[in-house]
């Protein structure tokens, strides 16, 4: 292990977050690496500094609490409202109701997470009655259990409820009006560790960006993804749509958002090329970018505006 | 900035903020820049560092609310306190 991915650790090991073996070998290496202890002893003092902060919470009114914890919880609805389109279990074979995970959830932190809690879907609860044998035996042999969970156990009557996730090995094929793979494609997408996939994922619905449900999923992708590459692919594939208004709205707010530059540029120079020079867009296209620090933009802007009068 | 104040940066290594009432007053001008920290981050960062560190929940269970992995919860979280760092050490 590196140096760098020491020093990685060392934030998970002021939280405790860190495996006895991993604390073992972390410890060890400070020893050794003055460097390493260096960058400990920096990262320590900032998590003190941090966790007096935290301790002052103690002190904190409950009603500002409650207030902050409903901050807290708005966030995290506004996180799941960005995702909602995509967040189908249609292809998470789940045993028992997620909500009985989120439950615990709840419990740990307190009446805000209800919020999210509530916009989750409810999932069957299988039971051996009412699933074949087959696909129980299928499922056991070809899927991939994970974060299984006992909810309930009842001594006296043997029965057990299971709750976790089975993921299977797939291979599917269709066209893109298929409802299932435009659903795949659409779960591609929330792959949140897999930029390569949801790039992928991007450029095979640019193809056919004409159904409604692809034209949110590839703003959505424009809007919210955290890698640039899918979102300069996303917005590659709605260029031709720059006239419509919701597409249109997206592009204003790349050019008023986005980190990089070279998605600022291609929205303006999308929106330019397909929006008629009128006063008013033109307007809102110089409130827009004025203060972009990227000289092409502001120059586009200007000429836009300046040939719109 | 008072010239008598000590600068946030020589701060850091004191802990010991809250044992009188002026040491109390400058551990809540601390706090300020935290949460002038905190702002600098993006949503998910900011999301995991205050479940983690001001609700104290597991970064597993974090992984699971966002409806990812512990290990992604765990990459926030560095990116967190690492932009936190650098925010507050250079005020």
């Amino acid at each position: 292990m590196t140096c760098k991915e020491y020093q990685h650790q060392i934030t998970l090991f002021l939280y405790d977050e860190l495996s006895e073996s991993a604390r073992f070998e972390l410890e060890t290496h400070l020893h050794n690496c003055a460097s390493c202890q260096g960058a400990y002893e920096s990262e320590k003092a900032m998590h003190s500094v941090l966790a007096e902060d935290a301790i002052g919470w103690d002190d904190i009114p409950s009603d500002l609490l409650v207030e902050s914890r409903k901050a807290l919880a708005d966030q995290l609805d506004r996180i799941e409202k960005k995702r909602s389109w995509w967040r189908m279990p249609a292809f998470s074979v789940v045993f028992t109701p997620m909500r009985m995970l989120e439950s615990a959830a709840l419990v740990a932190m307190g009446l805000a997470l209800g919020v999210y809690v509530s916009n989750q879907r409810p999932v069957p609860v299988q039971t051996a009655s009412n699933t074949g044998q087959d696909s129980q035996i299928s499922l056991l042999r070809n899927g991939t259990i994970s974060n299984l969970q006992v909810v309930n156990s009842d001594p006296v009557t043997g029965q057990v409820e299971l709750a976790g996730e089975v993921s299977q090995p797939l291979r599917f094929q269709g066209k893109m009006e298929d409802d299932t793979v435009r659903n795949l494609l659409f779960s591609a997408l929330r792959d949140a560790n897999n930029p390569g996939s949801r790039l992928k994922a991007v450029e095979v619905l640019s193809q056919k960006p004409t159904d409604e449900s692809i034209e949110e999923a590839l703003i959505n992708a424009l809007v919210y993804d955290d890698d640039a590459g899918v979102r300069m692919r996303a917005l590659e594939g709605l260029k031709k749509f720059a006239d419509e208004q919701h597409v249109r709205a997206a592009f204003m707010h790349t050019l008023q958002n986005d980190d990089t530059a070279g998605i600022r540029i291609a929205a303006i120079d999308a929106l330019m090329a397909h929006n008629s020079k009128d006063p008013a867009f033109a307007k809102s296209l110089e409130e827009a970018a004025k203060n972009d620090d990227n000289a092409y933009i502001r120059s586009k802007v200007l000429q836009f505006v300046g040939t719109s009068k | 900035m008072h010239p008598d104040r000590p600068a946030l940066k020589d701060t850091l290594a004191a802990t010991t903020y809250y044992s009188n009432p002026e040491r109390r007053l400058y551990g809540k001008e601390v706090g300020e820049k935290i949460q002038e920290a905190l702002k600098t981050l993006s949503e998910k960062e900011r999301l995991v560092f205050e479940l983690r560190h001001y609700q104290g929940l597991r970064l597993k269970m974090i992984g699971e609310i966002m409806g990812s992995t512990e290990e992604t919860a765990k990459n926030y979280l560095f990116r967190a306190t690492q932009k936190l760092r650098a925010y507050l050490t250079n005020v």
